[in-house]
This record gives C-alpha cells, sequence and structure tokens, in this order.
C-alpha cells in the first residue's frame, strides 16, 4: 500500500515546497543559531561587558520572527546553502549592528547594572583581549584537573570544524566519544558555562522572559 | 596589497571555546544540546519557536491569508502532541525514531551506564558489573524459589 501524502487541505499543488521545509529540525535550527550567536559575540567582543547569553536569545528571536512573517522565508531557497547557515549569517549581521549600537550609547556609571570593560592593554584588538580572557579563563577553571586541562591545550592545537572530536581523540588517545565526555565534564565546572555563554556569572540567575 | 587588520574586526584564527566545540551546524545532537544548555538553561527551544511561528501565523490570518509552507511547517513541527490520531505520518516517524534511538546521556542507575561504553573496563567498573550480576542472580534464584512454592 503506498502512504498517504504528508500534504496538508489546500496545499496539494504544493508538495515539493512543503517537504522543502518539512525536512528542517526546528528545535535544532534554533539551537544551532543560538550557539552559533554566542561564538560571534565571544568573537567579537568577549564576556566582559554584559549578558550574551540574554542578548542572542533576543537576536535569535528577532531573526526567526523576521524570517517567519517574510511570505518567502527572507528568500531563502534550498540552492542557497542549508537554512541554519543562511540564518546563520542575518543572526552574524544583526549582532554586529547591535554591538556597533551598543559601543555608541553606553550606561551610567551609577547602574547597578553597569560592569567595566576588561582592562585594556594597549595594543591589542578586543577580539585578541577576549581570547587571551577565554585561555587564561579556562585553565584557571580546571586547575588540578590534568584531563581537562590537557583537553584544553589540545583544542590549541586543533582547527575545530566538523571532526574536531576525532582530531582531539588522536591528539589525547582517547576515542571520540570520550572527549565528548570530557567536554561534559568540563562544561560541569563552576563558570565554564558562564564563560561559553559569554555571560558574567553574577548575571546568571537574572529571571528570564 | 591586503589591508591592514581593522581594530574591531574580528581575529582569523578561531577562538579556545570554537576550536574545542567545533561550528554548531556540524556538531551532533548530544554536544548541541550541552551548549545549548549552558546557555539557555531551562529554556524549551521548540515552545520558544512555536511561539514565533504561531505569532506570525496571527498576522498573517489578520490578513485573512493563509500562513505559508514554513510558517506551517514549524508549527506542525512544534506543536504539542496530545494525541497521535490523526498526526501526519512525518511528525509519527520522528516520535518512533525518538524513542528507538539508543540513549547516550548521563544515567542514575548504574547498570545503564556500560551501554555505548568504548574501551576496557577498569577494575572498579568490573566490581560494579559484577554486584549488579550478583543482584541479578539472587533475583532469579528467588523467583525460581517462588515458583516451585
Amino acid at each position: 500500500m503506498e502512504a498517504a501524502p504528508d500534504v496538508k487541505p489546500g496545499h496539494e499543488g504544493k508538495r515539493e515546497t512543503v517537504n522543502r521545509f518539512q525536512n528542517i529540525d526546528w528545535t535544532r535550527l534554533y539551537k544551532v543559531l543560538l550557539v552559533h550567536a554566542v561564538g560571534v559575540l565571544r568573537r567579537y567582543r568577549g564576556p566582559d561587558t554584559f549578558d550574551g547569553g540574554q542578548d542572542c536569545e533576543d537576536v535569535v528571536a528577532e531573526v526567526l520572527k523576521d524570517f517567519y512573517k517574510s511570505p518567502n522565508g527572507l528568500g531563502w531557497k534550498q540552492s542557497k546553502g542549508k537554512l541554519e547557515t543562511y540564518l546563520g549569517t542575518v543572526v552574524h549581521n544583526k549582532l554586529l549592528d547591535r554591538l556597533r549600537r551598543q559601543k555608541h550609547v553606553g550606561g551610567s556609571l551609577d547602574d547597578p547594572g553597569f560592569s567595566p570593560p576588561a582592562h585594556k592593554s594597549p595594543g591589542t584588538t578586543a577580539p585578541e583581549r577576549a581570547k587571551t580572557n577565554t585561555k587564561d579563563a579556562l585553565y584557571s577553571l580546571v586547575k588540578g584537573d590534568t584531563e581537562l586541562r590537557d583537553l584544553i591545550t589540545a583544542a590549541e592545537l586543533v582547527e575545530g570544524g566538523p571532526s574536531v572530536n576525532q582530531e582531539l581523540g588522536q591528539i589525547l588517545n582517547k576515542t571520540p566519544r570520550q572527549v565528548s565526555k570530557l567536554k561534559e565534564r568540563l562544561l560541569a565546572i563552576d563558570g565554564v558555562k558562564e564563560l561559553y555563554a559569554a555571560r558574567q556569572t553574577a548575571k546568571s540567575t537574572r529571571p528570564r522572559a | 596589497m591586503p589591508r591592514d587588520k581593522q581594530p574591531n574586526q574580528p581575529d582569523p584564527e578561531r577562538d579556545l571555546l570554537d576550536k574545542l566545540f567545533g561550528t554548531p551546524e556540524e556538531m551532533a545532537e548530544e554536544e548541541l544540546d550541552m551548549l545549548y544548555e549552558a546557555i539557555a538553561p531551562g529554556t524549551d527551544a521548540a515552545a520558544v519557536v512555536h511561539g514565533l511561528a504561531a505569532d506570525a501565523a496571527v498576522e498573517y490570518r489578520i490578513q485573512h491569508r493563509l500562513p505559508p509552507d514554513h510558517v506551517q511547517a514549524a508549527l506542525d513541527a512544534t506543536r504539542d502532541v496530545k494525541s497521535l490520531e490523526n498526526l501526519a505520518p512525518s511528525r509519527l516517524r520522528q516520535i518512533v525514531d525518538a524513542l528507538t534511538a539508543p540513549y547516550t546521556g548521563a544515567v542514575k542507575d548504574p547498570a545503564y551506564a556500560y551501554r555505548n561504553r568504548e574501551g576496557e573496563l577498569d577494575t572498579h567498573d568490573q566490581g560494579i558489573i559484577d554486584k549488579l550480576t550478583d543482584e541479578l542472580r539472587e533475583d532469579w534464584s528467588g523467583d525460581d524459589g517462588e515458583g516451585k512454592k
């Protein structure tokens, strides 16, 4: 028996188009965009001035809202690549716009939510400082755990591509699954999640909308 | 001639955390979930997507228009399933796949901790397995005794 076509009434003539969107894992898409946004934020600014996780959630929600409100899905077609990558670029641009705006509109020093930017060393750019801060913070958080310290050292040697666990495993003499478990252990350490999420520890208890 | 790097441009070299976890588009489900939980703890991604798509659908309906395919697909995929009746085959397939896929996360009962395990067991792990084997043997022998009564 042939399976019934998975098409809604009124959409019969658009079967091909419907299937294009039905193959999309929307929950995964949201998660990928959020993780991507946090990466962009960390790369440009570093977790030194505001609640990055919260900011990224706003930006991703804004992009998805625009995507759904646009009758042609912001012009995305399969020929333009994966939707995750396409919307990832939109998230990237929106986040940078927001960062540029924040740079021009500074908050009051008396604001209890204000935290001073990281100490600026002469001759270094914001991304360079953020990178150094992340590295130093990671090493100091895993102090005493040699396995995790080795994991971070190994991460310095890889490119971080699609088969990163395999690359790290080769350096550490571990299976990709064991590497994944090590990462899980790393994220369980107090402060690492905040560092990853580009979020300040003190603000992590902020109530969510 | 290459342009000089501007102070606010990203460094071409990737951040250490990005190198460690790789690109999100190619991340395995388990790692993506871990990082998502770090960024947005306790936030249901499906509910967020459903809310955004539902808001957009309302606007289309106010204008007497059918929600476009991408909005409808997002609504269908993230809708709370309360009954299996009249559910689209693709959604049923997703549910079956989710139920039959091996669970790879942390487990409370050590008896489940050895599924999907790679590499050699150390003496401590072997001790736990032996203890569980003995318990199981005792349970079975107890059942046999009850059956004979």
